[in-house]
């Protein structure tokens, strides 16, 4: 074989295009999480919350919000049928409006789930749920008046403003400024 | 001659491909332009006062922001929305979106507008914020029990941080901040009613940026508020 001056140039580049090719271009790989914290509670929730990212079919899916505001006040405490049942200003996504929105499910970890005592769930201010039509609910984030604990999947943690930041891209305009009121947690 | 035009050709489309994917999208302005180009004192942002400012004059005003930022070919849009509120009354407010940043502007009936609340949505780190912004008058520090809440105070401007800073230590009540710089900027809130913001503790810029952990149960002489700082 004949080995030219230029051909030792035209290898390193070809060598050089193919790996900017498969690095450049590439996603970056997951981040591997090391959980040391072994409460189930914990795991199945942060499983729950990881897995909203990895939806691929958007068929029969479904987000919904309802609110009222983080000031108002009522004689009764609401509940989250009394979001529903006021439904002021809400949203509802479905299908492939959601593609793409529930990528920063994803980057939750352990750390940011740290269990709350069980406080009062009857001063319901701010309900989004995730919802398939084949699994049921997925993903309920109730938030309460006062900037007091939150509730996933009925489960009371302290406030997560990475869970927040994870359901952001999900919201309208509207439901982002509501969203905002409980700023003490951003 | 013609393989050198090659050679530089080669090296061209390599160049494209290891630049292209990585930087695809280059940062046009910065994220807190609105901030260092504002035309007017805060708590007035872009001849709009909260407080003062009536919702035809604020959407006039947004109307000249748009037209001057699309001169410059930076694209600004804003819509009027509302959300109901618990008496069935529409909120509306303003929404604007910008290269990096959402901004809602509150109305609340025929009333002047009462709040500006500037989310940065590609939110540079504390460090960038101060090294282009500039330099804070103080750093706020809100001690909330679990965590600790670090503002930038300038003048008629304060700067929420994205993430509170844990307590490391229940005992001692110290907190780290060498991870502070890494902290993002988060939004910037205007608004008539509390124009003050009260914080257990305020530090210069640079003693936050020499200090490792604060412990907020002891006073600190140097600077007369608790919080002694533990090099």
């Amino acid at each position: 074989m004949k080995w030219t001056k230029t051909k030792p140039i035209k290898l390193i580049l070809v060598l050089a295009l193919t790996f900017s090719l498969i690095n450049g271009c590439a996603k970056p790989e997951p981040v591997v999480q090391e959980s040391i914290d072994l409460d189930p509670v914990k795991q199945e929730l942060l499983n729950d919350i990881n897995s909203l990212a990895e939806i691929n079919d958007f068929e029969g899916l479904s987000v919904s919000a309802y609110w009222v505001s983080i000031h108002s006040h009522f004689r009764a405490p609401l509940n989250i049928n009394d979001l529903i049942r006021f439904d002021r200003g809400g949203f509802h996504l479905e299908g492939n409006e959601i593609k793409g929105k529930l990528e920063l499910f994803s980057q939750i970890e352990m750390n940011d789930i740290q269990l709350a005592r069980i406080g009062n769930f009857e001063n319901a201010r701010y309900y989004l749920v995730i919802e398939s039509d084949k699994d049921g609910k997925l993903f309920e984030l109730l938030l309460f008046n006062g900037w007091s604990n939150m509730s996933i999947n009925g489960v009371e943690i302290e406030p997560s403003k990475k869970i927040l930041d994870a359901i952001y891209p999900l919201l309208t305009p509207g439901a982002r400024y509501e969203l905002r009121k409980y700023s003490k947690w951003f | 001659m013609k393989r050198l035009i090659k050679k530089l050709k080669l090296i061209f489309i390599l160049l494209l491909f290891l630049f292209g994917c990585s930087n695809s999208v280059s940062e046009k302005v910065q994220p807190y332009f609105l901030l260092s180009e504002n035309t007017c004192s805060f708590p007035c942002w872009m001849e709009i006062t909260p407080g003062e400012t009536t919702a035809s004059e604020a959407e006039e005003m947004l109307e000249r922001l748009v037209h001057r930022y699309a001169q410059k070919g930076i694209e600004i849009t804003y819509t009027k929305d509302f959300t109901t509120n618990t008496y069935g009354n529409k909120d509306y407010f303003y929404y604007v979106l910008t290269p990096g940043s959402e901004i809602f502007i509150g109305l609340y009936g025929d009333d002047p507008v009462y709040e500006i609340y500037i989310v940065f949505l590609n939110t540079p780190t504390v460090s960038e914020f101060v090294a282009n912004y500039g330099v804070p008058n103080r750093v706020g520090v809100c001690y909330t029990g679990n965590f600790v809440q670090t503002h930038l105070i300038y003048e008629g401007l304060r700067v929420l941080t994205k993430s509170d800073i844990p307590v490391y230590d229940e005992n001692t009540k110290t907190v780290a901040i060498e991870n502070f710089y890494d902290n993002q900027v988060d939004a910037v809130f205007f608004n008539w009613w509390r124009p003050e913001v009260i914080y257990g503790f305020t530090f210069d810029w640079e003693d936050m940026a020499q200090t490792v952990v604060i412990n907020l149960d002891e006073e600190d002489s140097n600077t007369n508020c608790y919080g002694e700082f533990i090099p």
